[in-house]
């Protein structure tokens, strides 16, 4: 009788071990696989991160290279710098869709707009417009522009100027909600 | 009992017609006279923008100018003395009290606890200037300052914030915001408009004569003959050609400021390059002592967060020279445009 009870709790011994193996081998499973999950949740992150950054590089290049934006601003530009006796004061009417109200309002004179006696033109020679985007929905633009300005028939130097707009891009209309002139310059190269 | 009734009334017309006709003519013009004045109370109308005009004050305020202009002259603000008698005639009154600038308050005393006349003036005129430079800050217009003299330095923001213009329907709106967050109510005129006075620029403004800009005489330029005839002579070769935004010499052509500064720079005053800016390193004169040769600046002429919005040169008589919508030229700064944004007026060093 004692010998059956000690090769049932013999028996019993061995079950409980082995039971004690297989736990600790399927926590430890379990451990790793928590581990590997945390890991992966950490690389999804990664490549959402990724991902994020690639969609707003590709945004980004998308805005600085868009043909469109710049021949908003392009056209903007002429539509504001072409101007004579004629379209002085009317030149507004044509931009001010592609313009904020207090950009319109800066670039007006104070005062009433008037028409002038002496002949005066000024003529965009030539203008290039470089992007960066800000936003998804902003960019910025350096646009460097040289014009020619004649007054009584004579015509001055041509100059050079650097100005620097925001654009604000809405689906539906680009507005240029910021206008800066950073300077007129003399290109320099050689003395 | 009625027919009876009626008959006696009839009858008690036709014979005293002449006596009802005139009870009634009488009640009717009094009844237009207190309707009329009881407007003219609760908003009054007819002001002028500008801070420069004649006190139009009685001898009890107007005793005070020569202390008033000595603070005024004393703190760089000479131009704004007739002002500030305007404004102490709407704050005193026909007040006794010597706390004659209301000043006792905006240093954190009861009221009138000051009663020597020199130092509510010298503390008044400090406190107006600083009001002045925050209105400055924020952009906003004159009338939008003295406003802000009456409901706190608040209302500058909230104006900056709402197209930087005061006007009568953007006061109650704040007075209104302000008297729920008190809880007040009032059953006076301002109802229920109870914080504050929404009225008080039309009373201040009333107080200045609006008879056109007293600007000084004809005399000689401070800059001298030489100079100032070298300048004429120079701007007179840009008259008629068009303001162009951002241009300062002849090669671009020139907007306001770049006027200035290329026909100053002509007899060797260097000015910095925009209205603001140039406003900033002149010495500002009142009014009645503007020269030929003199600065004359506005303020909004056009949206920015900037004071001054525009510059000409002062050349007597009421004319300025300077760059705008009409061209460069000689224009009178008595038209309704220029005098209701005039600013003030400064002066350079030669």
């Amino acid at each position: 009788m004692l010998g059956l009870s000690i090769l049932a709790n013999m028996i019993l011994g061995f079950m409980y071990v082995g039971q004690k193996t297989m736990m600790t081998q399927a926590e430890d499973q379990n451990n790793e696989t928590k581990k590997e999950i945390v890991q992966l949740k950490s690389k999804v992150n990664e490549k959402d991160q990724d991902l994020n950054t690639f969609q707003r590089n590709a945004t980004y290049y998308e805005i600085e290279h868009s043909e469109e934006v710049k021949s908003f601003v392009d056209e903007t530009f002429r539509g504001l710098f072409n101007y004579d006796n004629k379209n002085y004061a009317a030149r507004f009417d044509q931009v001010k869709d592609r313009l904020a109200e207090s950009v319109i309002s800066k670039l007006k004179a104070s005062g009433e707009m008037g028409s002038m006696e002496i002949e005066f033109k000024n003529e965009v020679k030539s203008l290039h417009v470089y992007l960066s985007a800000v936003e998804k929905d902003q960019a910025k633009a350096l646009v460097m522009m040289e014009t020619q300005y004649s007054v009584g028939g004579s015509a001055f130097p041509r100059k050079n100027q650097m100005y620097e707009v925001t654009i604000t891009l809405d689906e539906e209309k680009r507005q240029v909600d910021k206008l800066e002139l950073m300077g007129s310059f003399e290109p320099f190269e050689e003395n | 009992m009625s027919a009876t009734v009626a008959v006696k009334g009839t009858v008690f017309v036709v014979r005293y017609w002449k006596e009802i006709t005139i009870g009634v003519v009488f009640s009717l013009i009094l009844m237009a006279g207190l309707l009329l004045g009881t407007n003219s109370q609760e908003e009054p109308t007819g002001y002028i923008n500008s801070p420069f005009g004649k006190a139009n004050v009685p001898p009890h305020i107007e005793q005070w100018k020569g202390l008033v202009q000595e603070y005024t002259t004393k703190y760089g603000i000479p131009e704004y003395t007739d002002f500030l008698l305007a404004l102490m005639y709407q704050e005193l009154g026909n007040s006794q009290t010597l706390d004659i600038m209301q000043s006792s308050e905006s240093v954190g005393l009861p009221p009138n606890a000051i009663q020597d006349p020199v130092m509510s003036v010298n503390l008044g005129v400090q406190h107006f200037k600083s009001v002045l430079e925050d209105g400055q800050k924020n952009g906003v217009d004159f009338p939008a300052i003295v406003q802000s003299y009456n409901f706190g330095s608040g209302y500058l923001s909230f104006v900056s914030s709402n197209g930087k213009k005061h006007s009568v329907e953007l006061a109650q709106q704040f007075s209104l915001t302000q008297t729920e967050k008190q809880g007040w109510s009032c059953s006076d005129w301002r109802a229920p408009y109870c914080y504050g006075d929404y009225t008080y620029v039309e009373k201040v403004m009333g107080n200045l004569m609006p008879t056109g800009i007293a600007v000084g005489g004809e005399d000689v330029s401070p800059l001298g003959e030489q100079a100032f005839n070298a300048i004429i002579s120079e701007a007179n070769k840009y008259v008629g050609w068009p303001y162009v935004w951002g241009g300062s010499d002849p090669h671009r052509g020139f907007d306001c400021s770049g006027f200035t500064q290329w026909i100053f720079a002509k007899v060797g005053v260097k000015l910095p390059r925009t209205a603001q800016e140039q406003y900033d390193v002149s010495s500002k004169i009142p009014p009645s002592e503007a020269k030929p040769g003199d600065f004359i600046y506005f303020t909004g002429t056009y949206e920015t967060n900037k004071y001054i919005t525009h510059v000409g040169i002062y050349i007597g008589d009421g004319k300025m020279f300077d760059s705008n919508g009409s061209g460069i030229g000689i224009h009178d700064i008595h038209s309704s445009y220029w005098k209701s944004h005039l600013a003030g007026f400064g002066r350079v060093s030669h």
